[in-house]
Order: C-alpha cells, then sequence, then structure tokens
C-alpha cells in the first residue's frame, strides 16, 4: 500500500489556528501531527517588566473564550505571591464570574461547534431550519453566561473590572437577582437537552486508555480550583511542583507548547474532572451524572462533551445559593497591595483543564512569568486519540475519515489561542 | 464599492490574536442571527465548517501577522476581496505582542519562551516560520479599521451594517474621555488618579471608568489625541516617563510607536 496522508488543513469550529495531519506508510499510521500554526505571541515574555495590574490586563488577553479564567489564575498567583488576602464576598464572586464563563464556555463548545457534527452541518446556524428551538435555546444559554461576566468584568470579553484585591465596581442585589431566576429556569432546560444529547450514538473509533489530572478543590467539595493536582494514578502534587506533571517541551510541527507525565500523554479538562471527583457532585447534576455515565467515558474523549453539559448544569444549580451568600455578605473595599516581592504558582480549572500561573516578582514589576495552559497539556493525548482512530478508520476505508478525527480534536474543546491557536479537507 | 443586489458575501479571517473579536460576534447573541443571514458568510472557521469560495465582497480580519504561512494568507484574502476590514487592536496596530521592526527583541522573547541550551528549535513549515509580530495594515491595503480589544458591538455594528449595505462608514472623531461624559462618570485624571482615556479611540461607551477602573487604552490611539499634556498630567501624579510610554505601548502597537518617534 502506498504511503498517503490524510490531512485537515484547518480544524473549524475550535477557538484559534490548527490541523491535523496523519500519515500512513505500509497501510500502517506512521505519524500523526496535530499542528498549531497560530503564530507564537509570547506572552510570557513581555509581561515582565509590567506591573503586576498591567499583568492582568494583558494575561488575560491570551485568550478570549478563557479570559475570566486567565484573569482569576493571574489574581491568585499574584495575590499569593504578595500575601494579599481577600475577603470572603469576593471569593464567592470570583466563584459566580468563573461559573458565568464555564456556562459561556461550555454552551458555545456543545451547541454551537459540536452539536452540527452529529446533524452533518456546517454550523449551530445551519441547523436553525431543522432544530429552531435549540439553537434559541444555545443563543440563550450562553448569552446568560455573557451577561452575568458582562455585570462582573465589565464587558463579555477582556473586562477590566476583576482586579487584584477585589472587584471595581460591585453588582447590586438588583443585578443578582436576575441571574437567580433565570437560572432556575435554565437549569430546566439545560437538563432536557441533556437527556437529548445523551442519546446521541457516540462513535467508538478512538477509544484507548490514558491518565486524567484535575485541581483538587479544598472541602472535597466539586469546584474549579484547588491548591493540588489528583491524577488517575492515585498521587496527588501541589500546585507549586506542577513541572514535574507537565514536563512541557517544543515541538516543530506547533507554537503551542507540549506536556507529558511520566512520558506519557494525559487529558484535562470536564471529562478528566468528573472521572476524578465527579462523585462529588450534588443535587440533579450528581442524578444526570449517575444516570449518563458508562465505562467508555473512561476511554473516550467524546464524552467530554457530555462532561461539559453536566457541569454547566452543576453551575445553573450552585448559582442561587452563591448569590444568596454573596448578597448575605458586606461589601469589602479593595485590598491594598503592600508587598512588592514574591514568587508563587497557582491552578484554576478553565473550562478545558488545568491552567497553571507562576509569576515572580519584584518591585511590583513581572521579572519572570510561566502559564501553563490546558490545550499546551492535552494536545499529545489528543496526537494518540487521532493516531487509534485513524488506524480503524483508515483500516475500514470510512467516508467520514477527516469529519471523525476532527470530532476527536474538538471533543476536546481545544483552545489554540491559549495554547499559542483547525478544516479544508484534502486527501493525498 | 460594490452595490448591494444580492447578499454580500463575507470571510471571517483570524490571525494571531486571542480569536477575541470573532468571539465578541458570536457574543452578539441578541444580533446572532441577523449576522449569519444578513450576509452569505463563506468563511467563519470559528464557527463553522469550511464552504471555499474564491471570492468575497467582505473581508473581516481579526489578529496580528507573526509567521510567513499568515503573511501568505492574508495576501491571498487580499487578493480575493473587494473590501478588507481589520477588526480589533491586533489587526489594526498589532496589539500587546507587537514589535514591529524590534528583531532584537523578537529574538529575545524566542528564546525567553521557546529556547533551551540557548538554542530556539527551527519550526516545521506546516506552521510556518516566526517572524516579530505587525499589524496588517503593514502587509495589505486596509479599507476599514475597527479597533478594540475586543471590538464593541456598538463599534462594529454600524460599520458592518454600512458595508454590507453598500454603504460607506465613518470612524469614530472622538475619545473616550468623550463617551465618559455621556455615561456621567466622574474624571480620574482630575482626582490625581491614572487613566488613558484622552488618547484612547472611543467605542466602548467608556466601559472601564464606568465601573470605577481606569481606561487602559485597549482601543488603541485616537489620531488628534494630545500626547504631550498627558504626559505632563500623569507625570504630576507620580508617574514617570517611562510608565506612561510602557502603558500606551501596552495596547498601542505600531500607531504610539510611530507617535512617538514624531511620524505622525
Amino acid at each position: 500500500m502506498a504511503e498517503k496522508t490524510v490531512s485537515v488543513d484547518v480544524l473549524a469550529r475550535v477557538e484559534g489556528d490548527g490541523g491535523i495531519q496523519v500519515y500512513t506508510k505500509d497501510g500502517k499510521v506512521d505519524k500523526v501531527l496535530v499542528n498549531i500554526f497560530e503564530g507564537p505571541r509570547m506572552i510570557e515574555a513581555l509581561v515582565r517588566g509590567k506591573t503586576i495590574h498591567e499583568n492582568l490586563s494583558l494575561v488575560a488577553r491570551i485568550c478570549a473564550i478563557c479570559t475570566v479564567s486567565h484573569r482569576y489564575a493571574s489574581a491568585k498567583a499574584i495575590e499569593k505571591a504578595l500575601n494579599v488576602e481577600v475577603t470572603e464576598k469576593i471569593k464567592l464572586l470570583r466563584h459566580l464570574w468563573h461559573f458565568a464563563e464555564y456556562i459561556e464556555s461550555h454552551v458555545l463548545h456543545v451547541y454551537y461547534l459540536t452539536l452540527p457534527d452529529f446533524f452533518k452541518q456546517p454550523s449551530a446556524i445551519a441547523l436553525l431550519p431543522t432544530h429552531t428551538d435549540t439553537v434559541i435555546e444555545a443563543v440563550e444559554l450562553k448569552k446568560y453566561g455573557t451577561e452575568l461576566m458582562k455585570l462582573l468584568h465589565g464587558r463579555k470579553i477582556h473586562g477590566e473590572n476583576a482586579i487584584i484585591g477585589g472587584f471595581g465596581k460591585l453588582p447590586t442585589d438588583e443585578e443578582l437577582d436576575y441571574f437567580v431566576e433565570k437560572a432556575i429556569e435554565y437549569k430546566e432546560r439545560l437538563s432536557k437537552f441533556l437527556d437529548v444529547f445523551a442519546s446521541l450514538e457516540i462513535p467508538d473509533y478512538c477509544e484507548r486508555e490514558t491518565v486524567f489530572m484535575c485541581c483538587n478543590p479544598p472541602n472535597n467539595e466539586f469546584g474549579f480550583e484547588g491548591e493540588s493536582i489528583l491524577i488517575s494514578t492515585g498521587e496527588e502534587y501541589p500546585v507549586e511542583e506542577y513541572k514535574k506533571l507537565t514536563n512541557e517541551r517544543v515541538v516543530s510541527h506547533s507554537y503551542a507548547k507540549r506536556s507529558k507525565y511520566n512520558d506519557k500523554p494525559f487529558t484535562v479538562g470536564a471529562l478528566a474532572r468528573l472521572l476524578l471527583i465527579g462523585d462529588r457532585l450534588t443535587g440533579e447534576a450528581k442524578e444526570k451524572f449517575d444516570a449518563i455515565y458508562n465505562e467508555r467515558w473512561k476511554v473516550n474523549p467524546l464524552y467530554n462533551n457530555h462532561a461539559q453539559l453536566i457541569e454547566t448544569l452543576w453551575c445553573f444549580e450552585q448559582i442561587p445559593d452563591l448569590i444568596a451568600k454573596i448578597k448575605d455578605l458586606p461589601d469589602p473595599e479593595v485590598v491594598e497591595v503592600t508587598q512588592l516581592d514574591g514568587i508563587a504558582s497557582a491552578a484554576v480549572e478553565a473550562p478545558r483543564g488545568i491552567l497553571y500561573h507562576t509569576y515572580d516578582i519584584k518591585d511590583g514589576k513581572m521579572v519572570n512569568a510561566d502559564i501553563i495552559t490546558p490545550t499546551a497539556q492535552f494536545l499529545d493525548d489528543v496526537e494518540e486519540y487521532i493516531r487509534t482512530a485513524a488506524e480503524k478508520l483508515l483500516a475500514e476505508n470510512h467516508p467520514e475519515t477527516e469529519l471523525q478525527l476532527e470530532m476527536i480534536a474538538r471533543a476536546y474543546d481545544p483552545c489554540i489561542s491559549c495554547s499559542c491557536h483547525m478544516v479544508k479537507l484534502v486527501r493525498q | 464599492m460594490w452595490q448591494r443586489e444580492k447578499k454580500p458575501i463575507v470571510g471571517v479571517f483570524g490571525f494571531s490574536g486571542c480569536a477575541g473579536d470573532q468571539l465578541a460576534i458570536l457574543h452578539m447573541e441578541d444580533e446572532l442571527v441577523d449576522f449569519f443571514t444578513s450576509a452569505d458568510i463563506k468563511f467563519f472557521h470559528m464557527a463553522q465548517s469550511h464552504q471555499e469560495v474564491p471570492k468575497v465582497d467582505i473581508a473581516v480580519v481579526e489578529g496580528s501577522i507573526n509567521t510567513d504561512k499568515q503573511l501568505k494568507e492574508l495576501e491571498e484574502i487580499r487578493e480575493m476581496a473587494d473590501v478588507v476590514v481589520a477588526i480589533g487592536t491586533c489587526a489594526c496596530y498589532g496589539g500587546i505582542q507587537y514589535l514591529g521592526e524590534n528583531q532584537e527583541e523578537f529574538n529575545e522573547r524566542m528564546q525567553y519562551v521557546y529556547g533551551k541550551d540557548g538554542v530556539v528549535p527551527e519550526f516545521s513549515d506546516l506552521v510556518g516560520q516566526p517572524n516579530a509580530a505587525k499589524p496588517i495594515s503593514d502587509f495589505i491595503k486596509v479599507d476599514y479599521a475597527i479597533p478594540g480589544c475586543p471590538i464593541s458591538k456598538e463599534n462594529f455594528i454600524p460599520i458592518y451594517a454600512k458595508l454590507i449595505s453598500g454603504l460607506y462608514p465613518q470612524k469614530y472623531p472622538y475619545p473616550v474621555c468623550v463617551e465618559c461624559k455621556y455615561e456621567g462618570n466622574d474624571c480620574f485624571l482630575l482626582h490625581g488618579k491614572f487613566c488613558l482615556g484622552p488618547v484612547t479611540a472611543a467605542g466602548c461607551r467608556a466601559v472601564c471608568p464606568s465601573f470605577d477602573v481606569s481606561c487602559v487604552g485597549c482601543f488603541g490611539t485616537y489620531e488628534g489625541a494630545n500626547y504631550p499634556s498627558l504626559y505632563d498630567k500623569l507625570k504630576e501624579i507620580g508617574l514617570t516617563e517611562e510608565d506612561v510610554t510602557r502603558k500606551l505601548k501596552m495596547f498601542g502597537g505600531d500607531a504610539v510607536e510611530k507617535i512617538l518617534k514624531g511620524e505622525e
């Protein structure tokens, strides 16, 4: 059998610019490359010499979809380094702010970017004539997320209101009340959609075992941040030892760096979180997870979509109580920064996985920065899943090989701008 | 300018940046269906699979250019489009990663981020060879520029709606301060606090000052800005000249660079 290439030149419906190349030799898959051709922006280099406040504005611009996670991780690391202790109200408001991003990002990913694949359509908008109510629902649910982000940080993307030590302006009780009412309504609608989504047939071409990692949230609760990292091997590491977990390296076919743990690729994101700490879920999210979970979740990244929907449901369920707690607490002043030097690492779970920010600060300015994004961590694993699937798809001469491979990459919800940045289909 | 007889064909393209301007379009939930139905959107990789056509009436381009692969694609877009609209501060001015002709700084940053043992690895032609980030106008003729980090709905829709209707849009000829007055905000500078509002292009409806945080200049420079006066004021409240320049350069890219060199 001659050598051939399956090429997805530009991967569509993901954030940023990447592609997939599968090279075959003697009928077997020889090499799989997920190319990242979003140009290098070198954010870690450009924040050097900037003030801590300037750093916050700059690192949020790494990615528009996870702008909250970047700003949050950065504020956490800087505050840790400089011993800034924010009040309970600010911590809770930051959770609400982060939940808003989860709703925005997960709804965008599952409804807008993933759903069209199951109906063989190019976009969510193309589903409008046949699935009108679902598309309108997608728009409304996402709007909930973006409007809540706007309330808390000033605009839907890159708001400047979340600052070191607190928020420039705090939301009023009346502004928050709107989001309580809507959360209850949207939880019901999402729950119905989850049932429909769970009934879709999930292809099994890519199935293989891997390693999962996520933050270990405090108090044995479910959540999106923590001071240590849980691994599916049973190990746990403090966030400060992140380099042992990521072992970043540069590859020639990607401006996003790559990670391996114990020389093995691994997965982060919603699927990893549910597999590792899903037993900590509560309420309807827990009931739904128990109802739709099956053993294939451990070997098939396409279930990341289901995991994202469960998390979205969980966020909608948490918001009414969270807002009630926020309203009960007095409005704090922004905490002044008095210490000028320090080093610290912090991790938050971006919607697509663990996000590490580490800074060395001197005289209130950034001396060194190290930022490791989820996409930089899971790209090696995406390549391995694509390799497994490509071998089966090519062996049976599947008519939709490219689409099946793209679906794997898309399921990870890669943020290519984050990782530094996928589809014209050409078979050579 | 083409005349509206049928729906115009539009392509939305992205280069190096955070994809925030394309996302800002997807985040216009109330106008989203109208956006996708009022024109024939053929390219928008972030939101839809590929629909290749040889020509578009309007190309909407986000992001800065920093690989030779991107430059080639940008030139192809200019070739296939009647009208090119730059969206966002990256496409308009180079954005936060702007390096212009500063090859030395570019080499140092590549070393800092990708280097190992003093050597920056070679990158494959599959992803293109890296260059210092520049705005798209450094390489092709840009017909309209809509800055913002990210663009605002209030700024984008009036210009885009005119373009798809075959009409000529107008610029925003005033700084953030004007919008700040409309919003009824108190002035940071008058209270001895830092703000870049007087030298920053409007279009955001003064969102940050409205949240009681200073303008960081993310929409880039306002053309009629009085820079010497801003330097004087900020120095008066305790910033050094170096501080002011660093803050102006954060989002100002090539426009600020030219102004500081006295070219414009």
